[in-house]
């Protein structure tokens, strides 16, 4: 069934303010983040491996400025206000990067596509701030159904308002 | 690892695959907790078959970009740069699954101080089906050219500036 209704539609070009993301690129973080993306480059962990190259530190992989937004210490905890909901999906705030999710119930949410556009690498102890919006929300029949189209954009800038990288994602919501 | 000149790269160049599985439970959990997701369709078999009617545990699309973006990187070296990358999640690859990501030359673009190389790119299981069709934007420079701007600026003419998604 069409879901696209005009309460949906509000949501097109809603866009956050500019959120400072809750900590610092960590070496620590970086390391875990590395290991589990199975990617060893030694730019990622050693000032020795970036000696004489343009990185002035050790910096963290592409995408990582993408896995910065975390639950703020102290702030309203979903997985817990709702660990006994057998509908939690567990899917939280970081999934719509900051962004009110659409007054969906029971709509499985999926991950359609990225474009991400990328000017430098984030560095050890740098800190990162985004900014997101709702660029586009469609909808589509397929032969599985009608599904939602949700396009995220998100800019991710440093301190000086530089962007880090541009990532868009599609989300898909049956 | 030796650095990669616009000049020594022909279109139809393949890139050597890389290989990253199988992927197991572990490495999803693994992802999952690097990410701080807790999205159940990675590690609640029972809720994202019962529930949510996916066919098993989900390699993460954020996890699978996560490869394609390693192999543009290393392809780029330390002087070049992965400029843009673009790629749909059309398939869903299960736990257990052995990815190969690959990417191919498919036109070179001759800048003033260097050069983009445009990929066509994706990710296959080892049944040989496509999950992630996509496209890259890498900048390499020239062999007796200027070092690339770092950070990147991007350059006036963007060869996918009004191209259809």
């Amino acid at each position: 069934m069409p879901r696209l209704n005009d309460e949906i539609r509000k949501y097109i070009g809603m866009e956050t303010e500019l959120q400072l993301t809750c900590d610092p690129v960590e070496r620590g973080a970086v390391r875990r983040y590395a290991q589990a993306i199975m990617d060893i480059d030694p730019i990622y962990m050693w000032d020795d491996a970036v000696k004489g190259t343009r990185y002035a530190k050790p910096v963290a992989p592409p995408l990582f400025p993408n896995a910065m937004l975390r639950l703020p210490y102290g702030e309203r905890d979903l997985v817990q206000e709702r660990a006994a909901d057998p509908d939690f999906d567990g899917a939280v705030g970081s999934s719509t990067l900051g962004l009110p999710p659409l007054p969906l119930t029971n709509s499985p949410l999926l991950n359609g596509g990225t474009e991400v556009e990328l000017f430098r690498f984030a560095e050890h102890g740098e800190q990162v701030w985004l900014k997101s919006r709702y660029k586009d929300i469609y909808e589509k029949e397929t032969s599985k159904g009608w599904f939602l189209f949700l396009l995220i954009e998100t800019d991710f800038l440093d301190r000086d308002g530089q962007l880090i990288m541009r990532f868009r994602k599609t989300q898909i919501r049956r | 690892m030796s650095q990669r000149f616009f000049d020594d790269i022909a279109e139809g160049f393949e890139l050597p695959k890389l290989r990253k599985g199988p992927l197991t439970t572990v490495h999803l959990m693994r992802w999952s907790a690097t990410m701080e997701n807790w999205h159940k369709i990675h590690y609640d078999e029972r809720f994202t078959v019962e529930h949510d009617k996916l066919p098993g545990l989900l390699v993460n699309g954020s996890f699978k970009q996560q490869f394609i973006l390693q192999m543009l990187k290393d392809f780029a070296g330390l002087e070049g740069w992965c400029w843009k990358a673009k790629f749909q999640f059309r398939a869903m690859d299960v736990v257990g699954t052995t990815l190969d990501v690959w990417a191919r030359v498919k036109r070179k673009i001759p800048l003033e101080s260097f050069g983009l190389v445009e990929l066509e790119l994706g990710i296959t299981n080892l049944e040989g089906r496509e999950s992630t069709p996509g496209m890259a934007l890498v900048a390499l420079p020239f062999r007796d050219g200027p070092r690339i701007p770092y950070p990147f600026v991007a350059p006036s003419t963007d060869p996918w500036s009004g191209a259809k998604e």
